[in-house]
């Protein structure tokens, strides 16, 4: 029998090049830094090079919170610290693990901080562009931006640069001359103290079922926790991936999946690694096509008698002709829809067949197992939304829920997306709040609803400005306008003269449109970026400022996932070089421009989360939930915070001195916060209506779709129809150069665009291009080719092939969030961004479209790129 | 009293996060591409998709498979080692004394496993020690107490054998009697059989240990 390393030669893989291609590295590599001021030590995976284990002594295990918030789960994660270096991790060893309340352990990527955190790429000190210089014009030397060099300066130096320029570019263009980078209506607060900026809405995960959510009845209760989980029979799962989403739940489902002897059916163009290890059965279905899947399966469901009429007619309407909503503007019922009465198309499985790409037969038996096994769990994931009819698709999906009657029940419900629809979601179990001081609001611009959702949109007023769209942002910097919302696409003008990114997201990377980024920022007088890290935005900042992480401040964390989990922790690491925390820059800028106290309250970080944790409370069987805390006078003293003393569960100084921080709420198997979502509902649908016109689940919501008519980019049906979509299955399929369709994903080696550089998750993850063994063949590729990729509309990206037979024929999976790394002259950025592969689509709410990618892929003829993990430290100045 | 430690990994349940090799490397401050365990991401079958693009997989399998050292009860490491730097412990676990190696690579050549690897940092040959100084404590090795699904677990060989069964091969990792590793594998249910046709899908840095130079 052949040997294991024989197996790996035969596979086709080459150890010296891989050799040689650490060679050339060597030379370029521009590291090395010693004499560090205050005992932090820069790491780098690449000189660690003492395997003998020493001895954990001279330091402390203190907890630490990952730098990331995009993450969707909470773990305890805890790092030994010697001399203010971390020299080793680890993760929840704070309680016994057992089957109920499981150990809540941390994931590769946190597990791996010691060697990010303080990595050669992280910021130190404030910077500016050397080229650049204030006021405006030729002084600016836009077209240098991303090619200059940066030279170090004082904080005093930067501050004032920016007080400087600021009030040059307010008094000279006024407010619109100025756009927040932050999310939504983040924006960047010292703007709202100037007369105001624009900002920027939309969205990104939820795609486009936020506003068709609010509309139709489903929301975010539906969720069950994960003892409810238990009582499930059937789960059908449209996409999700959570065992790389959501790593530390997929433990607790399958132990879920045994206690219940739960069948599970996973419907995804790509076998997923949860498909791997909870999966049933693995149905591969042509992406964007679900909702022609949805249309047969409910076709089967309504010929075959195994629809929940009792349900259907006490807690839904526009099903069938009989229990149509009062503000129906059309005749048109669901039922009939299907049937075929109204375009002679009965939705049969063998229609859905072709579009689909699934077999009559296995259409047919999965319609038989909905309408039979009972209690059932529906789970669509937002990927599924993040398509140019995403909007449709939480609509449909629900739909086949409640035909079903999948609701009301323990073990019953439909839930759409990630992260709020993951398996055991223990609701609102922890909750507190932080008392910060109010912003001042934003006087000229106000991004409909919280967190760039459009659910504000239901008083759309057209005098409003709401600021540019997600996909818009850097198309309408460079091009001078950007589109208002409503379906005629009206454009308005703005004359961008600076940006500002407070450090809240990496938009330039995660955006739709990445192909205006470099001419964007050329533009403008002046672009500042705050980050601890060289992120793809940054590069064009004229100055540039070094933030602290949540290893050098205060912290509270509260599971967001698993909220049995609170994480409370002090900073572990002494400030990094000369970062600043961001409250502590804000206040810099506002003393720098006049606004005191009066104008601004201050409030340091610490106190901030002080107050969070005093009003964090926690549930109590039969009675009010109480204070997670008791504090005392002494408590108060000692911990150097303004409060009032309270009564709790444990006291403070054993929480966070004893405990270190981590609170694990312990559950039982049907204990009293087992949750039945929608309980009230199905119990008296009268007394606790829906929050929807009708006070019902809509089938037929007349409501989403006048709301779309009057200011969404652009349509939808009040019934939710399937069509196929631009850029989906049925164009790609026709198409002989956009042939490929391109998902996106969630890798697990990163967090968003966080942990690009991390060279030790890259070295566990490649990343390359993923192309089915199908496709390989016919079109001639192989594993280990460097493959030229051009996006429909859009720009060209360079990577890495490598052939498998774990994802669907026509469907390519690449990891988004690698950092943009564009070569000016060709245009092609080599460091393999999905977003550089989307042109803006204006869409819905202004969601974005990742998932209805046509590619182009040819082999790359150039000069191959370096695999990730062999990239060089991009290191902004020498030390 | 323990006389022969061994690994149980069930494929079945692992999603192949590789949490086990990066605990691994903080634990033993591996530099960049060293590690003393890989995970293989071992798959197979091919695709029809008829006239109407309807999609039929026709003998699929994918599987994640952790492997490290064995801790053999024949180790070929050390019956090649000509200065016996290869050490069996009372209880199996097999290690590698860095200061007596020296660095003739002639027990990366005898393990037909792969798990001991030239270091260039250090000079020496290297592998997995089971974390014998965690164990001595009374603590798990930091892959076992790492893995978010509990999927990899050590213990008494004879127990694990007797709670998984004896079963010391998974593709792709072939079963050499010679050596007795003391390893026990759960298959995956995708792939019960042992279908050996598939390919390992990872590129080269995901699974070979060499130190890299940036």
């Amino acid at each position: 029998m052949a040997k294991l390393l024989e197996r790996i030669e035969k596979s086709g893989i080459n150890r010296r090049q891989f050799v040689g291609l650490a060679a050339t590295v060597g030379a370029v590599a521009t590291l090395g830094l010693t004499g560090c001021e205050n005992k932090v030590r820069e790491t780098d995976p690449a000189k660690e090079s003492d395997p003998t284990p020493e001895k954990l002594v001279g330091g402390e295990w203190m907890t630490f919170r990952c730098p990331i918030s995009g993450c969707t789960t909470t773990c305890v994660n805890q790092a030994y610290v010697v001399d203010g270096t971390i020299i080793r991790q680890r993760t929840d060893e704070l309680i016994e693990d057992s089957v109920d309340n499981p150990q809540v352990r941390g994931c590769l990527k946190g597990r791996s901080q010691r060697w990010y955190i303080t990595a050669p790429d992280r910021l130190k000190y404030p910077m500016k562009r050397k080229n650049w210089m204030p006021g405006g014009g030729d002084n600016v030397n836009g077209h240098l931006r991303g090619k200059d060099e940066w030279e170090r300066i004082s904080w005093d130096d930067a501050i004032s640069y920016m007080a400087e320029e600021f009030k040059r570019i307010a008094d000279t263009y006024g407010p619109r001359a100025f756009l927040g980078l932050g999310k939504g209506a983040a924006g960047a607060k010292i703007f709202n103290l100037l007369g105001g900026c624009l900002t920027t809405y939309g969205e990104q995960t939820p795609g486009g079922s936020e506003i068709v959510r609010a509309y139709i009845g489903n929301n975010l209760g539906n969720s069950m926790d994960r003892m409810a989980l238990r009582h499930t029979k059937l789960m059908v799962l449209f996409g999700n991936n959570t065992a790389w989403m959501q790593q530390n739940q997929i433990y607790t489902f399958i132990n879920a999946k045994k206690a219940a002897g739960t069948k599970v059916i996973i419907i995804d163009p790509w076998f997923t690694p949860t498909a791997q290890v909870v999966a049933d059965q693995w149905i591969p279905i042509h992406p964007s096509t679900d909702g022609a899947l949805v249309e047969a399966l409910v076709y089967e469901l309504i010929t075959n008698n195994w629809v929940d009429q009792e349900f259907l007619d006490k807690y839904t309407v526009g099903f069938d002709a009989a229990h149509m909503p009062a503000d129906a503007k059309t005749n048109e019922n669901y039922k009939d829809y299907i049937l075929g009465v109204y375009d002679g198309i009965p939705r049969t499985a063998e229609w859905a067949s072709p579009i689909t790409g699934i077999p009559v037969e296995t259409i047919k038996n999965l319609a038989k197992d909905m309408g039979s096994i009972k209690p059932m769990y529906i789970k669509s994931s937002t990927s599924l939304c993040r398509t140019y009819y995403g909007n449709r698709t939480c609509h449909q999906m629900a739909t086949l829920s409640w035909i079903c009657g999948c609701m009301g029940e323990l073990g019953a419900s439909y839930v759409y997306g990630s992260p709020h629809g993951v398996f055991n979601r223990d609701q609102d179990i922890v909750r507190g709040s932080a008392k910060s001081p109010k912003i001042t609001p934003n006087p000229i611009c106000t991004p409909p609803g919280a967190g760039g959702m459009l659910t504000g949109f239901a008083e759309y007023d057209p005098n409003q400005e709401y600021g540019i769209t997600y996909p818009e942002i850097f198309k309408a910097v460079a091009t001078g306008e950007y589109t208002i919302p409503g379906q005629a696409h009206e454009k308005r003008a703005c004359d961008i003269k600076c940006m500002y990114n407070e450090g809240n997201g990496n938009a330039a990377n995660q955006m739709t449109g990445a192909q205006y980024v470099a001419e964007a920022h050329r533009k403008v007088d002046f672009v500042v970026y705050q980050d601890f890290q060289l992120k793809s935005g940054l590069v064009y900042a004229d100055i540039v400022l070094p933030a602290k992480t949540s290893f050098e401040i205060d912290f509270i964390q509260i599971g967001n996932v698993h909220s049995c989990l609170y994480l409370t922790g002090k900073n572990i690491l002494a400030p990094y070089y000369e970062s600043k925390d961001d409250n502590e820059i804000f206040y810099l800028l506002c003393d720098a421009l006049g606004f005191g106290e009066d104008v601004v309250p201050r409030q340091t970080t610490e106190q901030g989360y002080f107050n969070m944790l005093a009003s964090t409370t926690i549930p109590v069987d039969g009675g009010d939930p109480i204070p997670l805390v008791s504090i005392t006078e002494d408590d108060l003293k000692f911990y150097g915070m303004k409060g009032e003393p309270q009564e709790g569960h444990i006291p403070i100084r054993e929480y966070k001195e004893d405990n270190m921080g981590v609170f694990h709420l312990q559950r039982k198997p049907d204990d009293f916060l087992t949750k039945i979502p929608q309980k009230a509902f199905i119990a008296d649908p009268e007394q606790s209506p829906m929050k929807t016109t009708s006070g019902k689940l809509e089938i037929y919501c007349q409501a989403l779709k006048d709301h779309y008519d009057r200011c969404s980019y652009h349509d939808i049906d009040a019934l939710p129809k399937y069509k196929p979509a631009v850029g989906g299955y049925e164009e790609i399929s026709k198409n002989t150069d956009y042939k490929y369709h391109l998902i996106n994903l969630h890798h697990l080696r990163q967090v968003q665009s966080n942990y690009s550089t991390n060279k030790v998750l890259t070295e566990m993850f490649a990343n390359d291009l993923m192309m089915s063994n199908y496709d390989a063949k016919k079109d001639g590729f192989k594993t280990g080719d460097w493959v030229l990729v051009t996006g429909k509309d859009a720009g060209q990206i360079v990577r890495r092939l490598c052939v498998t037979p774990y994802v669907a024929p026509g469907v390519i999976l690449l990891g988004q969030a690698n950092w943009l790394d564009v070569d000016d002259e060709t245009g092609i950025d080599f460091g393999g961004c999905t977003s550089y592969l989307k042109a803006p689509q204006l869409l819905g709410d202004g969601y974005q479209a990742y998932n209805t990618t046509p590619l182009k892929i040819e082999k790359y003829t150039g000069q191959a790129p370096l695999p990730d993990h062999l990239k060089p430290y991009v290191v902004p100045i020498a030390d | 009293m323990v006389t022969q430690y061994g690994f149980h990994h069930n494929v079945d349940e692992c999603i192949g996060c590789k949490l086990c090799v990066v605990a691994c490397k903080d634990k033993n401050d591996l530099p960049l591409g060293e590690k003393y365990r890989r995970v293989y991401d071992y798959g197979g079958g091919s695709w029809k998709v008829d006239e109407n693009g309807v999609m039929s997989t026709d003998g699929f399998f994918m599987q994640f498979v952790s492997l490290s050292c064995n801790h053999c009860s024949a180790p070929a490491c050390l019956a090649s080692c000509p200065v016996g730097a290869i050490i069996k412990r009372d209880d199996g676990i097999v290690y590698i004394d860095k200061t007596a190696c020296i660095g003739c690579k002639a027990c990366i050549g005898a393990c037909p496993y792969g798990a001991p690897y030239m270091s260039s940092a250090t000079g020496v040959s290297q592998k997995c020690d089971l974390c014998y100084d965690l164990i001595d404590k009374g603590e798990n090795p930091v892959c076992v107490q790492s893995c978010p699904m509990r999927c990899l677990e050590y213990g008494e060989i004879e127990e694990l054998r007797s709670k998984h069964g004896d079963r010391a091969y998974v593709a792709p990792v072939t079963s050499v009697t010679q050596t007795e590793p003391n390893v026990v594998f759960t298959p995956s249910r995708w792939n019960p059989n042992d279908d050996m046709s598939g390919d390992i899908l990872n590129p080269d840095v995901e699974i070979i240990s060499e130190t890299i130079t940036l």
